[in-house]
């Protein structure tokens, strides 16, 4: 597997699985536009949300929308392949479905930071691609 | 045949919808929450039949476990719980493989589950299995439904055939009686066979006609009503005679008796059994005689000779004979005496030994010339006594 994150260091783990990328490729019909780019539209259109209702909630201590809006952007960042982002949102789907969400502030913003990222890496990706 | 699609989030909706078509499954529907897909499937409308805007046939339904309103659990509960959507298999879209989970899934009914992120293939080997499932099902509903209705018909078919045979049966019945009343059995048994002309000869046999004398005179006397009630009650002995005797009677025919001895199963002792019948005849007229004053008496005539015997023509079924020896019984019979039995030389010749007669001399018969005859008078007392 090979590491797509310009910024990422042989010792965190690369925020894209490009074997789930190149599942998605396989789809593609000729003389259709690429099926990896709608769904990163489709992404990009629900996560902003789901972010924000992270953030939120983490500031709010509401763990049950915590837990609702990590769940969502959990499936939707694994479906795209964001395996780091997905495993964030995991640990503060666990906080929320727990109710204990002392940490969740950080890994809250974790979550913004890794969520531009892998938007990042996944055009860039998506571009090579096309190009 | 289509796929419903229960999902909140855009992008899992859209990859579902997209993996599904790039496998060549188009009839597809999605929804965003339980209350939404509920809607199309009319799961609050009238329970029985699709309602108006309802999906004609959703054949499976992928379901996100993990939803905010309400999750997909309670959701494939609900769907279990209505008789008209219990059969449309749910698959569910789950994060979590915690076998807790997949129990819960399980129990609400869910035929199979699919882990995110999700894999392309095994998302479609799931929704073939579980199509194939599906389709399996309704063709056995199908089949168990037109095996039920096929059942039923049969049952209606062998009923209304029961009783279609019950009825031939009975008619069968009636009309084999009245064969059996103007023909003999083995005759009537080579007709119902497809024999249309019957016509056997017989080397042998004794043919006799019986003629109430003086008939026609009384007739002249007595109201129409009591001549016939006469006529049948000595023909109604005559016939339980000729059963008696094993003769066949072949017909009447005015105040004439016909009747024959070795048809139409051949005997040996047809002459014989001739004999003893017109003696009886004779009786039962004397016993008439006293009744009516001396009025009646028969006159009889006996010739043996072979016959052809037989049933020509489709519109009236009588078992007849021809030949001569009808002819020269019948001369017999018309050139006797009262209270007389004529018979001819043929027939004189097989009972000498056994009965009485007395010689008439020569008759002279139409078409025939002089004839001996004789009367048949009785039965020898040593041949009585010989008799077991």
């Amino acid at each position: 597997m090979t590491n797509a994150g310009a910024s990422s260091t042989p010792s965190t783990p690369p925020p894209l699985d490009l074997a789930k990328l190149a599942e998605w490729r396989q789809m593609d019909v000729e003389g259709e536009p690429s099926f990896l780019a709608e769904l990163l539209k489709a992404f990009k259109e629900e996560a902003p949300g789901l972010v924000e209702g992270i953030r939120t909630a983490a500031q709010t201590n509401d763990a049950h929308k915590l837990r609702q809006s990590a769940h969502s952007l959990k499936g939707g960042s694994g479906n795209l392949g964001a395996v780091r982002l997905a495993d964030l949102c995991a640990e503060l789907e666990k906080m929320g479905r727990n109710g204990a969400l002392e940490g969740a502030a950080p890994l809250a913003a974790q979550v913004e930071l890794e969520y531009q990222r892998a938007l990042q890496a996944l055009e860039t990706e998506i571009n090579r691609n096309a190009g | 045949m289509t796929i419903l699609i229960v999902d909140d989030s855009l992008s899992q909706r859209l990859l579902l919808v997209s993996i599904l078509k790039s496998a060549g499954y188009t009839d597809l529907a999605t929804a965003e929450t339980a209350a939404s897909a509920f809607q199309k499937l009319s799961l609050t409308g009238p329970l029985s039949g699709p309602p108006n805007g309802a999906l004609p046939s959703v054949n499976l339904i992928l379901m996100d476990i993990s939803m905010p309103d309400m999750d997909g659990i309670e959701a494939c509960r609900r769907l279990k719980a209505s008789e008209r959507l219990k059969d449309i298999p749910v698959i569910m879209v789950t994060a979590s493989t915690a076998p807790d989970d997949l129990q819960l899934a399980f129990d609400a009914g869910a035929i199979d589950y699919i882990t995110k992120p999700l894999k392309r293939v095994e998302l479609l080997a799931r929704v073939r299995s579980s199509l194939r499932l599906k389709q399996e099902m309704d063709r056995r509903k199908a089949r168990e439904a037109e095996l039920v209705e096929v059942n039923q018909r049969l049952e209606e078919t062998l009923r209304s055939l029961d009783e279609k045979h019950r009825l031939l049966q009975a008619e069968q019945e009636k009309s084999e009686r009245l064969l059996l009343n103007v023909l003999p059995k083995p005759i009537a048994d080579r007709l119902k066979q497809g024999q249309s002309v019957i016509a056997d000869s017989f080397p042998s046999a004794t043919v006799l006609f019986a003629d109430i004398v003086d008939f026609t005179r009384l007739a002249a006397h007595a109201p129409a009503g009591e001549i016939v009630a006469l006529l049948n009650d000595i023909f109604s002995r005559f016939d339980r005679l000729a059963e008696k005797h094993g003769l066949e009677k072949i017909k009447t025919i005015g105040d004439a008796y016909m009747l024959v001895g070795g048809l139409p199963t051949p005997r040996p002792d047809h002459a014989e059994a001739v004999a003893e019948m017109a003696l009886d005849m004779r009786t039962v007229l004397f016993g008439h005689t006293r009744q009516t004053g001396g009025l009646l008496s028969i006159r009889v005539g006996i010739h043996t000779g072979p016959v052809i015997a037989g049933v020509i023509g489709t519109k009236r079924f009588i078992y007849d004979l021809w030949g001569d020896t009808v002819n020269i019984a019948s001369r017999m019979e018309s050139l006797g005496a009262a209270d007389g039995i004529q018979v001819s030389e043929a027939t004189y010749q097989v009972l000498c030994d056994k009965y009485v007669f007395e010689p008439r001399g020569k008759v002279n018969v139409k078409g025939k010339g002089e004839m001996v005859t004789y009367l048949l008078q009785g039965r020898k007392q040593a041949a009585l006594a010989a008799q077991p």
